[in-house]
């Protein structure tokens, strides 16, 4: 059991990296896709222009063909893009690439549904308070929708943590990993059990302070 | 036939009617097929309460949107005291400038929920690019002027209806607008609540020299602050006048209809 626990270190360290990685970049890039669906969508922004109606058609189709990819396909698939980015197709690194283009439409199509989910009443208030549309969207609509923000980036984390443990078959190493190398293929039950323990405890962890962040923002309220 | 349809070339402008606040100018508004407004014209004289009454559907908010430039009409115009343009056709920061002029109330508050009473009046100063102290100083003004002097800190959702509308007046008033339009600001209050939000708007009339334009469907409301009222029936002004005079001599079916029902409240 001391070994099983000894070997966790490394694939955690490999997990969580992947994991704080490619939420980051999934967050900013996103978070402006789903900034920017909005915003074309939404009368009160660039919705009334035709042009924007036929960028948003655009930019559905375009998310919703990425989201129809089973992950270890776009994982192959992305490979190219990941040796264009981090020089290389192979290890932690690189697998946080397919993490990455796996988040960005998820949570660009949370960010657009919680800010489309604003009363448009408060965007009509802001309206008439003489506010450009980039203060509504920033220090209104955002801090609005920041609740259902937060409970979408936990939503996005724990999936990537999901996603994470496919990543030794571009030898990323991490928590997944080291259940099917260790626990399936060498019979090692001890590991196996070790490794997904760790990941339910993850699980957990993340949902428990995204509830508990998302609570104390709406308990001020 | 209103008279900016006649010399639709010639720029009509509230300025060369001196004593008009807001003026509306053959404003036709439609969703799809159904006309809500047709060719409605309304001259609001300066530091006057007036009414817009009528029943559900009868078009009164999407004028009072239209008036507040949170809409745009299909035809007509619409003029401000003090710009010379027809301010609905108005562009980037002349809009936003145009939009400092006149404040907008709602039936439903549409507070900010992530501010507090104090940072949600604050939000049209610092949009106005106010300096923090001098916002901070307005704020603290403004919230002594509806009278919720040390709500300043109170989260927005833990305020009762009346104090949320005070918030909204308050918010409403920052950017030292002439013109505040209400739309059914008091619908969604009780009838002590109501008159006592009345009574504060008839008191910043009084202060500040506003004029005051109130869209409602409660008699109650034109009868206590209104000085003069507008009926409106299927997208069009039906009747006009002063209250006192339309309460003794009404003349159209929907006013004495609105008559009829105030008896009972």
């Amino acid at each position: 059991m001391n070994e099983a626990l000894s070997l966790l270190a490394k694939p955690l360290g490999e997990t969580l990296l992947m994991i704080a990685a490619s939420t980051l970049i999934a967050g900013i890039l996103g978070g402006l896709v789903g900034i920017l669906l909005f915003a074309l969508s939404n009368d009160r922004f660039a919705g009334k222009h035709r042009g924007a109606r036929f960028a948003k058609r655009l930019a559905d189709r375009a998310i919703n063909m990425l989201r129809s990819f089973p992950y270890i396909i776009l994982m192959v698939l992305v490979l190219p893009l990941s040796r264009l980015i981090v020089g290389t197709s192979l290890g932690t690194l690189a697998a946080i690439v397919p993490l990455s283009v796996a988040a960005i439409p998820f949570l660009a199509r949370i960010v657009e549904s919680a800010l489309s989910e604003v009363d448009s009443g408060v965007i009509d208030a802001a309206i008439s308070c003489a506010a450009s549309k980039t203060r509504i969207l920033f220090a209104i609509l955002i801090p609005e929708a920041l609740p259902s923000l937060v409970s979408g980036l936990t939503l996005t984390m724990i999936s990537l943590l999901g996603y994470s443990a496919m990543a030794g078959v571009i030898g990323g190493g991490g928590l997944g990993d080291l259940a099917i190398r260790y626990g399936y293929q060498r019979f090692r039950g001890d590991v196996m059990a070790v490794a997904v323990v760790t990941i339910i405890i993850l699980v957990e962890l993340i949902q428990f302070s995204g509830t508990t962040i998302a609570r104390s923002i709406r308990a001020k309220r | 036939m209103p008279s900016g349809a006649i010399f639709q070339d010639i720029p009509v402008s509230a300025s060369i009617f001196p004593r008009t606040a807001l003026r509306l100018d053959a404003i036709s508004k439609a969703f799809g097929s159904h006309t809500v407004l047709d060719e409605i014209s309304l001259d609001v004289p300066k530091g006057q309460i007036h009414g817009i009454i009528g029943k559900s559907g009868a078009g009164k908010t999407t004028l009072i949107r239209i008036a507040g430039l949170l809409d745009k009409p299909d035809r007509g115009s619409v003029f401000f005291e003090g710009i010379d343009a027809p301010v609905h056709e108005l562009r980037g920061q002349e809009l936003l400038e145009a939009r400092r002029k006149v404040g907008f109330v709602f039936q439903s508050f549409n507070l900010f929920a992530s501010r507090t009473a104090g940072e949600n009046i604050a939000f049209p100063l610092e949009a106005a690019g106010w300096p923090s102290a001098k916002i901070h100083a307005r704020v603290q003004e403004l919230l002594d002027l509806v009278g919720l002097a040390d709500k300043a800190d109170r989260p927005s959702s833990r305020l009762s209806g009346g104090e949320k509308q005070r918030v909204a007046i308050a918010r409403a008033l920052a950017n030292h607008p002439s013109i505040l339009l209400s739309d059914e600001a008091t619908s969604a209050l009780d009838p002590e609540t109501t008159r006592s939000v009345l009574d504060l708007i008839r008191n910043l009339r009084d202060m500040l020299g506003l004029t005051v334009v109130m869209v409602t469907h409660q008699m109650e409301v034109v009868r206590r602050i209104c000085d003069s009222v507008s009926v409106i029936a299927s997208g069009s002004i039906v009747e006009e006048g002063l209250v006192s005079e339309i309460f003794a001599h009404p003349r159209s079916a929907a006013a004495k209809a609105f008559l009829k029902e105030g008896q009972h409240e």
